[in-house]
């Protein structure tokens, strides 16, 4: 269960990441571009957080702990991603 | 919609406080549309007033709409002009991006519509592009459309 937690948070950040950079060149500059450049750069130092992670504690023994940290990271995941479509719907509208 | 002009005709009648006004106003060829604009007379009542004024040869009716729509042409040119501004407005902030906006330009159809546009633009340009040039255009904008 922890295991697949980890997996599906470090994957889901690293499609985050992709997608981050992917907004970037589509908003170089101003307002956005300037607060995604340091968005990406916390999804970047956050993806090899879980990875790291991951790898640290993949032999760990189950406990509460490691879970509700795994659970963290998960929804940390989830958070960015939506984060990351408010941004793409935010430029969609101003292309539109 | 008819254009009047003054007639050589001296004023030596006494004319009321709006027939004074339309009469000055009517010292270069104008339009009675404009006319109702300028004065903020109800059109009838101009027409009224128009009327007196041509009974007494102070005015004539130069051009009718039909036979003569050279004050229509006016707002073409003022849009085609706007238009160019703007372009020149782009291409000074944005340099060689301007070109990609050409087009939308050229494609607006009222005055409304390319203030409206240029306004959108600025915005987007503030949040994708850069805050610094978004500003300086916004003040070229402004001086296009002021």
């Amino acid at each position: 269960m922890i295991q697949v937690l980890l997996v599906s948070g470090a994957v889901l950040m690293l499609y985050n990441t992709y997608v981050g950079f992917g907004l970037k060149s589509k908003a170089p500059g101003g307002i956005i571009g300037e607060r995604l450049a340091q968005l990406n750069v916390f999804i970047v130092l956050f993806t090899l957080g879980y990875l790291a992670v991951g790898v640290l504690t993949w032999n760990y023994p189950a406990d509460t702990a490691l879970l509700i940290l795994a659970l963290i990271l998960f929804f940390g995941a989830i958070f960015v991603f939506l984060v990351l479509r408010l941004v793409q719907a935010v430029l969609a509208a101003l292309e539109g | 919609m008819q254009i009047y002009r003054h007639t050589s005709k001296a004023l030596d009648v006494l004319l009321s406080r709006e027939e004074r006004l339309v009469y000055a106003l009517c010292r270069e060829e104008i339009s009675d549309a404009l006319l109702a604009e300028r004065t903020l007379l109800p059109l009838d009542t101009l027409r009224g007033i128009l009327a007196r004024l041509q009974a007494q040869g102070l005015i004539e009716a130069v051009a009718s709409t039909q036979d003569a729509p050279r004050s229509k042409p006016e707002e073409p040119d003022a849009l085609a002009l706007k238009k160019a501004r703007l372009i020149a407005a782009l291409e000074a902030e944005l340099g060689e991006k301007a070109q990609k906006y050409r087009a939308e330009v050229e494609r607006m159809q009222t005055q409304t519509e390319l203030e409206e546009w240029s306004l959108k633009l600025v915005l987007k340009l503030r949040l994708t592009i850069s805050q610094k040039v978004a500003e300086a255009l916004e003040a070229r904008i402004k001086a296009v459309f002021a």
